[in-house]
């Protein structure tokens, strides 16, 4: 516009300038214009100096008048055409609010025609007069036609976009700002228009693009002034992408929005920026200030980052609710620990803070769903105590407990249901909070608990939402309790109710499990038989009452009929607990009837049907023992290095070290006598170890390391059979210095790190054991890992780290193998941090466990007596005297414990006050000779020097 | 959008004007300098203004102590040193932002002086290719020098980084624990939580690893920088937690969405977790 009006101020001017200045006087006399026919040169001439003195409403009648002449007929001065008087007089009534009259020239200077610049400048006064009145649908193809014009293309794409977006047309709006967006200058301007797309995209649910668009925004940060909007609209696009059931995408989203704090920086900062810039445009200005474009657009972007800036101040809870969306997000998406954190920083928030209560519920589950459960507990008391009776506690109370169902956690279940009387009273998950409790209880053995569960289910909610359930568990409990005449009417009872109900199938089976553990065979073979017959052939539980059905035919000593059901179970799906069930009855019945062909021969078809199952490496160690048996050795010897040959190289298949114990005991037998009766001729170990070698490592494993290395553990195994101490211990070493950790499987792991431990080289043992819990943290010889593990942490006194080892020995890898190991270390982690009742407890479970009588009891009778003697006391002296006494008198075969033991007996005599003794003590000690060379020993007799008594029994008293 | 607006943008039609992107020296005594004009000559700004009346230049000079501010779009060397930091190219840092470094260093304590920025971001190459030397010398110079409160906590992080690496984990954390004693800006907590992971992880706490490096996704994430760090962070952390599960997700994040990362790099030579040290 501005060089609309220098354009007609140029064409007009040297000419009509001198005309102007002449007739000065006159012209701002109003009312001559009525009576005096000025010449349009004239009044042209006062439109110029109008409109150089921006008084836009003084040009604007005079232009009117010249147009209203030229329609009339009257000719224009030279120079000046119809058009751009027509644009002069279109602007001026724009620049003096009256967008009516301005929209009517510029509407007859389009459509006349005329230059394309001129035309433009004209398209715009319309679009822009036509949108002031909010004639938007009007505007909008006026801009659109504006487009083609290259000087005015950003423009006409930003206002028709607005105007379109004013008239509702969205769609158009989205398109023009989306050509607008590819072609203008990425400057504020820009970032605006982007904001504008943004929550467009929003409004049509164009998730994907509004978030493509706030990433490009989040890239270009620096250019966006209303940071509130931005955040705003970040915030908008993760609920609705949240709805949608995209985590994901949510938490881009929600990442873009930042907290508060930074929020309000950054806004200052943005001011101050605008402040510099806006001083600088000071600066810079010719003119008057106030009508600079730069001026006017930075005091613009100020006013808009101050107006963000308080909306921001505005909301309390800002920061909250950004947390509460964050954390429901990763939880949706599987992140329970984000989770807990995100709900853990809501409150930080104030207390009375609205969205505390849905944090609490969420750091319950978030914790709960990343196994947390000590921190579940914690989290379910601190929401109970804050908001107490608010309905979310129980609901989270519920949410956590479904989660630790879900993850078979039942002592922390158990834990955490403990609370529902405390917690769920009046509330509707009372109901299902109760059953849950039942079956957590069922499950962890504690039937009595579950049944009386039941119970109060029963009188509180006698027709409730899980009756069904309430009275089949609670029939179950009892029939778990012992109880099985009981149960059988129970069940019965519950059948007679629900004939058609969710536990028909599963009541049938239970029936006949009650009549077997009853003895009456016939009936429970009975029952086998109708419930066969009756349900249909592909219910999942058909393997396990053909499995029962077996043992009730073995219960009445008819075999044939037992492995005929045995192996209709093996036909159908079997967990694989029931299947090793199965397969282990079958064996057990054809050795007992001598068959052991048939037994052999069901294991290598097993091996050959399914070679992938784990089990086959349980039908490798039978058929191994079952030719053993036949006096086929030869035979079991092939067959089972030929199913260890087919896993051998595979470090993953740890079942394979249990067949490579297995033969290495046959490749060590000694050869049985000749047909002469002569004793056969002894083998070598050399000649065991190159036959071990010929059978596992052919030309195409001889490259694999885990087979190599499996094939000198099986030597060192055969090594260890022949008491060849010295050899295996080399074995071993070569399996230290050979071979990476990565290709050694846990089993050898293990054995490995045992070895080490055992020679001192303690960081290499740490190694083995390392890989294990992080590469095979599965495996039946995790316990090795962890329980290693454990007893380096003793050894290098981190007792609490040693402490979490063994428990995890126990609690996580099952102990299969390390159980006394790990209950010993457990024991020791709590003696040696003092922790002496639970120390006792295990150290007394131990020395009572008859299977580990040994030097496992000799530690834990002096440990006990080590305990007593802390304690202190005159009682607990005398006991823990009994204690080493008994160390030392009944276990002389475990030298360490006995030389300890005599120590601490004297030491518990001197302390006692009782010396003599104590010297008579050590006097006895040191007459055992086993003890001499142990440090004990050399203890002792400092000890006797310093109580004055040199001579020694030993020596001569 | 509203006619209010509509009539501003009017208004900004009626006069065509824009403002560049400058580069400017900004005088205690107001006076804006653009850099064309004038060149740093020892201590001074100088200005040619003329030439008189026998043809001899005649010179203005400004002590460079009379700078408050420089007004100066981001160097691009910045651009190219960040993404060779992100992609495991740190050794090309120094060298890219060296020149920088160079322009500037008259200037390091005045505000908008790109000293301090390249300054760091070459602290975080050193650090991370392991040139514990220099990266001290380069954190001691920052701390000496810089007057951004970020900068100089960042800087005393990355003193701290070093001896987490060395394996003073007791150091590390009284010198973690003395930096955020003080108010710190979220630039400097953020990075201090990696720190803190790390330190947890030294002492074989997987908790307190995964409380640490998982405020970072959660609480930072804004932060692109940090956040491969801290996924790698997490990685580790679950795995000495033994939930391989979780530790394969990290790892499938890292590699998915910072797939040049050095982190990422680092992934397929990692075979086994690290556990409490004896």
């Amino acid at each position: 516009m501005h060089g609309i009006a220098r354009s007609l101020a140029g064409h007009a001017g040297p000419v009509w300038r001198a005309v102007a200045t002449a007739l000065g006087l006159a012209l701002g006399v109003g009312c001559l214009w009525a009576q005096v026919r000025v010449p349009l040169p004239q009044v042209l001439a006062e439109v110029e100096q109008a409109i150089a003195a921006k008084r836009p409403a003084d040009a604007a009648p005079l232009l009117d008048l010249v147009l209203g002449r030229v329609a009339a007929g009257e000719a224009l001065p030279g120079g000046l055409t119809l058009d751009r008087v027509r644009l002069a007089t279109a602007t001026v009534h724009f620049q003096g609010a009256d967008y009516a009259r301005a929209q009517a020239v510029a509407a007859d200077l389009v459509a006349a025609g005329g230059p394309t610049t001129v035309v433009s400048e004209g398209r715009m006064i319309l679009g822009l007069a036509l949108a002031l009145q909010e004639k938007f649908v009007d505007a909008v193809p006026v801009f659109g036609a504006l487009e083609a014009s290259p000087a005015h293309r950003d423009r006409a794409r930003l206002y028709r976009a607005l105007a379109a977006q004013q008239a509702g047309q969205v769609d158009v709006a989205i398109e023009a700002y989306e050509r607008l967006l590819g072609s203008a200058p990425r400057d504020a301007d820009w970032a605006d228009s982007a904001l504008v797309l943004v929550s467009l995209h929003l409004e049509k649910k164009h998730h994907e693009q509004a978030a493509r668009g706030l990433a490009l925004l989040q890239g270009r940060r620096d250019l966006v002034d209303n940071l509130a909007g931005l955040n705003t609209l970040s915030l908008q696009l993760g609920d609705a992408l949240l709805a949608d059931g995209d985590a994901e995408g949510a938490l881009a989203a929600y990442r873009q929005a930042v907290p508060r704090a930074e929020l309000q920086r950054d806004q200052a900062a943005r001011t101050l920026r605008l402040d510099t810039q806006i001083a600088r445009a000071q600066a810079l200005a010719r003119g008057p200030v106030a009508e600079l474009d730069a001026y006017r657009r930075l005091v613009g972007r100020k006013e808009r980052a101050q107006a963000a800036l308080k909306e921001i101040d505005a909301l309390a809870s800002y920061d909250a609710a950004l947390y509460l969306r964050i954390g429901r997000a990763f939880q949706e998406r599987g992140g329970a620990w984000e989770a807990a954190i995100a709900f853990g920083e809501v409150l930080s928030s104030p207390a009375d803070a609205a969205e505390r209560p849905a944090a609490h519920a969420g750091l319950v589950r978030a914790y709960a769903d990343a196994s947390r459960f000590g921190k579940t507990r914690e989290a379910l008391d601190r929401f109970a105590a804050e908001s107490p009776g608010n309905p979310l506690v129980v609901q989270a109370l519920y949410g956590a407990a479904l989660a630790a169902q879900a993850q078979g956690a039942q002592t922390q279940l158990l834990g955490l249901l403990a609370r529902v009387d405390a917690l769920a009273s009046g509330s509707e998950y009372r109901e299902p909070l109760l059953v849950l409790h039942a079956q957590a209880l069922l499950a962890a053995g504690q039937h009595g608990e579950a049944r009386a569960r039941m119970e109060l289910y029963r009188k509180d909610y006698p027709r409730g939402r899980f009756e069904e359930e309430a009275v089949y568990l609670h029939a179950m409990a009892g029939l778990l309790l012992g109880r099985q005449q009981q149960a059988v009417q129970e069940i019965g009872g519950y059948l007679r109710t629900w004939p058609d109900g969710r536990f028909v199938a599963d009541a049938g089976y239970r029936l006949a499990a009650a009549h077997y553990a009853m003895e009456d065979y016939a009936i429970a073979i009975r029952q086998t038989e109708a419930w066969l017959k009756n349900q249909p052939p592909d219910h999942p539980q058909r393997g396990e009452v053909l499995a029962l059905q077996g043992d009730a035919w073995a219960g009445e000593g008819k075999l044939d009929e037992a492995i005929a059901s045995y192996r209709g179970a093996l036909e159908q799906a079997l967990p694989d607990d029931l299947l090793g069930y199965v397969l282990d009855e079958l064996t057990r019945h054809h050795q007992a009837r001598r068959e052991f062909n048939e037994a052999a021969a069901m294991w290598e078809a097993f091996a050959r049907e399914r070679p992938d199952h784990p089990f086959v490496i349980n039908a490798a160690y039978w058929i191994g023992r079952i030719r053993v048996r036949e006096g086929r050795l030869d035979e079991g010897i092939a067959r089972v290095a030929e199913i260890a040959l087919r896993y051998l190289g595979d470090p993953a298949r740890d079942g394979v070290e249990r067949l490579l114990v297995e033969l290495a005991g046959m490749l060590a037998r000694p050869p049985r006598q000749s047909g002469s009766g002569a004793p056969a001729e002894p083998v070598s170990t050399e000649a065991i170890t190159a036959r071990a070698e010929a059978l596992l490592l052919p030309s195409a494993l001889e490259a694999s390391p885990t087979a190599r290395a499996r094939v000198i553990f099986l030597q060192a195994e055969i090594a260890a059979l022949r008491n060849a101490t010295d050899e295996r211990a080399a074995l071993m070493d070569r399996l230290a210095a050979d071979f990476s950790r990565n290709a050694l499987p846990p089993g050898i792991l293990g054995r490995l790190g045992d070895h080490l431990l055992a020679v001192g080289r303690r960081e290499e043992a740490q190694a083995c054991y390392e890989q294990i819990v992080a590469t095979y943290p599965a495996s039946i010889f995790a316990d090795f890992g962890y329980a290693g593990l454990g007893e380096v942490a003793l050894a290098s006194g981190r007792a609490q780290d040693a402490l979490v080892h063994f428990g995890d020995a126990i609690d996580r890898a099952g102990a299969r193998f390390k159980l006394r190991e790990a209950t010993l270390g457990r024991a020791r982690s709590l003696l040696a941090l003092d922790q002496l009742d639970a120390a006792q407890a295990i150290f007394e479970q131990i020395a009572a466990n008859r299977e580990w009588r040994g030097e496992a009891t000799a530690e834990s009778v002096w440990s006990l007596g080590e305990i007593l003697m802390r304690r202190g006391g005159r009682e607990n002296l005398a006991q823990a005297q009994a204690h080493f006494q008994r160390v030392y008198l009944s276990y002389r075969k475990f030298t360490p414990w006995v030389a300890r033991a005599y120590l601490r007996s004297a030491e518990t005599f001197v302390n006692l006050g009782q010396q003599p003794e104590a010297m008579a003590t050590l006097r006895e000690m040191l007459r055992d000779e086993r003890l001499a060379v142990r440090a004990e020993a050399a203890e002792a007799y400092r000890r006797l020097a310093e109580w004055g008594a040199t001579s020694t029994g030993g020596q001569g008293e | 959008m509203n006619l209010h607006r509509l009539t501003i943008i009017l208004l900004l039609l009626m006069v065509v004007g824009s403002l560049g992107a400058q580069q400017q020296y900004h005088l205690r005594d107001g006076t804006i300098l653009n850099a064309d004009d004038v060149v740093v000559r020892g201590v001074e700004l100088v200005e040619t203004v003329d030439s008189d009346s026998v043809g001899a230049v005649v010179e203005r000079t400004y002590p460079l102590s009379e700078a408050v501010r420089l007004d100066w779009p981001e160097p691009e060397a910045f651009e190219l040193a960040r993404e060779a930091l992100a992609t495991g190219r740190g050794a090309e840092v120094s060298a890219l932002l060296e020149p920088v470094r160079a322009e500037f260093v008259l200037f390091a304590k005045v505000p908008g002086s790109w000293w301090t920025a390249a300054s760091l971001l070459r602290l975080r190459s050193l650090l991370e290719s392991g040139a514990s030397t220099a990266a001290e010398a380069a954190a001691r110079e920052l701390i000496a020098t810089a007057i951004d409160p970020e900068a100089v906590g960042l800087a005393r992080l990355g003193l701290a980084e070093l001896e987490v690496a060395a394996g003073h984990g007791d150091i590390a954390a009284a010198m973690v624990n003395a930096i955020l004693a003080e108010e710190v800006p979220a630039g400097v907590h953020a990075r201090s939580w990696l720190v803190r992971g790390e330190l947890a992880l030294q002492r074989g706490d997987a908790e307190a690893a995964l409380e640490a490096f998982l405020r970072i996704p959660v609480l930072y994430g804004n932060r692109r920088e940090l956040l491969a760090s801290a996924l790698d962070g997490s990685r580790r952390a679950y795995l000495l937690a033994r939930d391989t599960g979780r530790a394969d997700r990290a790892a499938a994040e890292l590699q998915r969405d910072f797939p040049l990362s050095p982190e990422a790099a680092r992934l397929g030579t990692v075979g086994s977790i690290s556990l409490p040290s004896s």
